[in-house]
């Protein structure tokens, strides 16, 4: 018997590397994604700026979903009273990136708003979003009153049928949804899907007849998302979705881009350390055909900055 | 200074107290930092006193610079630091500019029943409630009375501008009809009684004016009606809204004068001065029965009167109904649990005994989540505001009531301090949770809790149900709020009696980092 010595375990190690990353398409390198057209843009190790710059450009720029003159919404995550730190709100700096290159493609009006969980204007502010938004040249609406949302119907949602939605939303002409990747007490990990119970007034009617169902119904709302941003820079790994401290979060310096919420909300969960199943709203989402939860069949381009 | 000057001065300094006091009990933009509005409010003497019986700093306390100001210049505080004497006159002014000037006659006073109302607020604060005094303190009574009707109002003006998209629109929380009936009630009383009586209040039903009342009487200066210069015109008399000077004797009740100094400027001749020592003959004249050719007309009962016999009845009962609940041997739900005090109110002892029911904290919570109570606390604690979990929750980052409240009911914590002072208790019940009714997943109780004292475990078919951990739980009412389950809500915070300390957490201050993968994971 031939004792394993460091010569033979690195030619070893090496040609099982090689044997199982042989055309798999799990483990392809950034090269070997093959040509576009993308349905999901993934991007990692930068800042949250840089990582979307290098994403949007594969998608063709902003002006591929913004139009000269048009109205746009943009809806991160801004629920709860934490500092950017704590990533339980989208990250602001993003959220300004965000606007400014809708504004550069020709945006009218850029209005970002999210049903904060806790105080609005203190949630707006703490998270450091609305100055961001504004000093980007973005509006900042109010999201707190009842009469700020409008009846809409959901004819293909299955416990949702209808629900009152604020009226920015149903209104613009462009909706971009920018989460932030978020472990969840309830529905395991706040992503693209559950981000949209913010445009929501009455957010009990979901925890009170299935949430996961709920959630899942939202992606026939009558506006849906035309471009998804998952900030993954941070990532909120426990105490979710509101968070108590620094520690709870985690720099993971990601970010997936794309139009299909399910796609995304896949790659979050494997991002996370989940499987796609795991998540209750995917799995029924996936099955009412709202999008593709099989990450096999989706064509994703992967970026990695600075390597 | 002339008499002219000083009504001016008065004028100015109580248009400002009013508006500015107006501006703090309808804050509904947090116009005012609870740091401006406890400087401002220093000299109101009823909360001064009871901050100051807490041994707080009790030389630099307000009132004891009013019973100074009152030894020295009469009832000052009244003319013009008074939010409720200044709206007085400013109706009684109102109602002279309007309709016809109304005669005030003299009249003898009162004294037993303002010796009443002190007795009655010092019995209630003995008794443990201060209830008598929410009702009588006319700080206490103003605010009241401004934050259930200005309030909304300003709140229904700023919905409408916001409709309009001309201004953000805030979150005023709703005015139980109970609290706005007993608002209007009390604004009635206090307009009417001015328009048609004066300062009628301030002498009879008002504990602070026969607190000061009593000082007034041996003030260093005191006005004086000259003899030589007074023809008897009865000018004076008719324009003192106290009805306090006798132009036939002559003679001015200093305990009752109000310091308005409305006598001086309407005297032709100049006959009233400000002088040291007074008038001599006060101390006969206040003992002397009415001369029998200045006959008046018999005492008019007004609501005042009414109001305090009634009170006076309310009292001692309030007194024995502390909190006569019965112990929790029904199921606890949202309705029949105790309600939850606002974070530094300490016990419902301390916070009882010292609340005088300004509604300054409701006005100024910025989650608008305390609200006057009516019977939650029971009578000896009403109006006195609780915790509202069906409109809002606690915030974590605040401690707002606390550092505004100007009794010191609501003793002043940091925002740390707030972070460990458990006002209450979540209690869960599982056979109501949707998860295990329904089989689905939720989590919003969990959701809202800031210290993970609500926390979800593993339960059936991948799903994850809520427990609790009392040691954490800070009794914020974030769960109990946004439970979806009805009737009865599946967590509900019961309100502590006594506040404790929450087991504080200690936290880590940075983010884990990750290690970038060789491979995207997806």
């Amino acid at each position: 018997m031939t004792s394993i010595n460091r010569r033979r375990f690195i030619e070893g190690a090496t040609a099982a590397a090689v044997a199982i990353s042989w055309q798999n398409p799990l483990f392809a390198a950034p090269e070997a994604d093959g040509e576009g057209p993308w349905d999901l843009v993934a991007v990692r190790n930068g800042g949250p700026v840089e990582m979307f710059e290098a994403g949007i450009a594969v998608l063709g720029g902003m002006k591929a979903f913004v139009k000269k003159g048009q109205n746009v919404v943009v809806k991160p995550n801004i629920a709860w009273d934490q500092p950017p730190e704590v990533p339980a709100n989208t990250n602001p700096d993003l959220v300004a990136a965000i606007v400014r290159h809708c504004l550069q493609a020709g945006a009218a009006k850029v209005a970002v708003f999210d049903h904060t969980c806790h105080n609005w204007e203190r949630t707006y502010k703490t998270s450091g979003i609305a100055k961001a938004v504004e000093d980007a040249g973005g509006v900042m609406a109010p999201a707190n009153l009842e009469n700020q949302y409008r009846e809409a119907e959901l004819p293909k949602a299955k416990t949702l049928a209808k629900t009152l939605i604020h009226k920015e939303m149903l209104d613009c002409d462009v909706f971009i949804n920018v989460p932030v990747l978020k472990h969840h007490g309830g529905a395991k990990l706040s992503l693209c899907m559950k981000n949209l119970m913010g445009v929501v007034w009455d957010r009990r009617f979901f925890h009170k007849n299935g949430l996961d169902q709920c959630i899942a119904d939202m992606c026939f709302a009558p506006k849906k998302p035309d471009l998804n941003i998952i900030d993954a820079y941070r990532i909120l790994r426990k105490n979710g979705p509101q968070g108590r401290a620094k520690e709870d979060g985690e720099l993971a310096q990601y970010q997936m881009l794309g139009t299909d919420m399910v796609a995304l909300d896949a790659a979050a969960a494997k991002l996370y350390g989940m499987k796609p199943e795991d998540l209750g709203y995917v799995k029924i989402a996936g099955e009412m055909g709202a999008g593709t939860s099989d990450l096999s069949k989706v064509r994703i381009k992967r970026i990695t900055l600075g390597a | 200074m002339k008499a002219a000057a000083y009504r001016r001065l008065r004028i100015a300094i109580g248009t400002i107290v009013l508006a500015f006091c107006a501006l703090a009990f309808a804050d509904i933009g947090n116009w005012v930092s609870a740091t401006t509005a406890r400087a401002a409010l220093w000299p109101q003497f009823a909360p001064s006193l009871l901050g100051m019986l807490q041994g707080a700093a009790w030389i630099s306390a307000g009132c004891i610079a009013v019973i100074a100001l009152t030894l020295v210049f009469g009832r000052v505080y009244c003319a013009m630091l008074c939010p409720l004497g200044v709206l007085m006159d400013l109706s009684a002014w109102l109602a002279g500019r309007t309709g016809k000037k109304r005669k005030l006659p003299y009249h003898p006073g009162r004294p037993w029943l303002r010796a009443l109302a002190v007795v009655l607020c010092a019995v209630g604060l003995l008794a443990g409630t201060a209830v008598p005094l929410a009702l009588l303190d006319p700080f206490s009574v103003f605010g009241k009375i401004t934050a259930a009707t200005l309030r909304p109002a300003f709140g229904w003006i700023n919905h409408l501008l916001a409709s309009a998209k001309m201004i953000h629109p805030v979150d005023v929380s709703p005015v139980a009809w109970t609290s706005a009936g007993v608002a209007l009630g009390l604004l009635l009383l206090v307009v009417v009684s001015a328009v048609f009586r004066g300062r009628l209040w301030c002498n009879t039903g008002c504990p602070v004016g026969a607190v000061l009342g009593f000082f007034s009487k041996h003030a260093w200066f005191r006005l004086r009606i000259a003899d030589t210069a007074c023809v008897g015109c009865s000018m004076c008399e008719r324009v003192c809204p106290a009805q306090c000077i006798d132009f036939r004797k002559r003679v001015i009740d200093h305990s009752r004068c109000v310091m308005c100094l409305d006598c001086v400027t309407s005297c032709k001749r100049s006959g009233i001065t400000l002088a040291h020592g007074g008038d001599h003959r006060n101390k006969e004249a206040a003992q002397e029965p009415l001369h029998a050719s200045c006959k008046r007309p018999a005492s008019v009962m007004t609501g005042t009167r009414r109001r305090f016999i009634a009170s006076a009845a309310i009292i001692p009962a309030a007194a024995l109904a502390a909190d006569s609940r019965p112990p929790g041997t029904a199921k606890l739900t949202q309705h029949n649990k105790r309600p939850v005090l606002p974070p530094g109110a300490k016990s419902l002892a301390h916070f009882q005994s010292r609340c005088t029911a300004c509604h300054l904290c409701v006005a100024n919570c910025p989650d608008q989540v305390l609200r006057p109570s009516i019977t939650q606390h029971g009578l000896s604690g009403f109006l006195q505001p609780y915790q509202d979990f069906s409109v809002a929750f606690c915030s974590y980052n605040c401690s707002n009531c606390s550092q505004i409240c100007p009794t010191g009911a609501i003793r002043p914590i940091t925002v740390d301090e707030r972070r460990t002072v458990r006002t209450g208790t979540a209690e869960l019940f599982l056979d109501r949770c949707v998860v295990k009714t329904k089989g689905t997943s939720c989590g919003a109780c969990n959701e809202h809790c800031p210290t993970q004292a609500v926390h979800m475990v593993p339960w059936k078919n991948g799903l994850t149900i809520p427990e609790v951990d009392p040691a954490l739980c800070i009794g914020c009412g974030g769960c109990e709020f946004i439970c979806p389950v009805r009737p009865d809500k599946a967590i509900v915070v019961n309100g502590l009696p006594v506040h404790e300390r929450a087991k504080t957490i200690v936290l880590g201050q940075k983010n884990t980092v990750r290690e970038i993968e060789e491979e995207f994971p997806f």
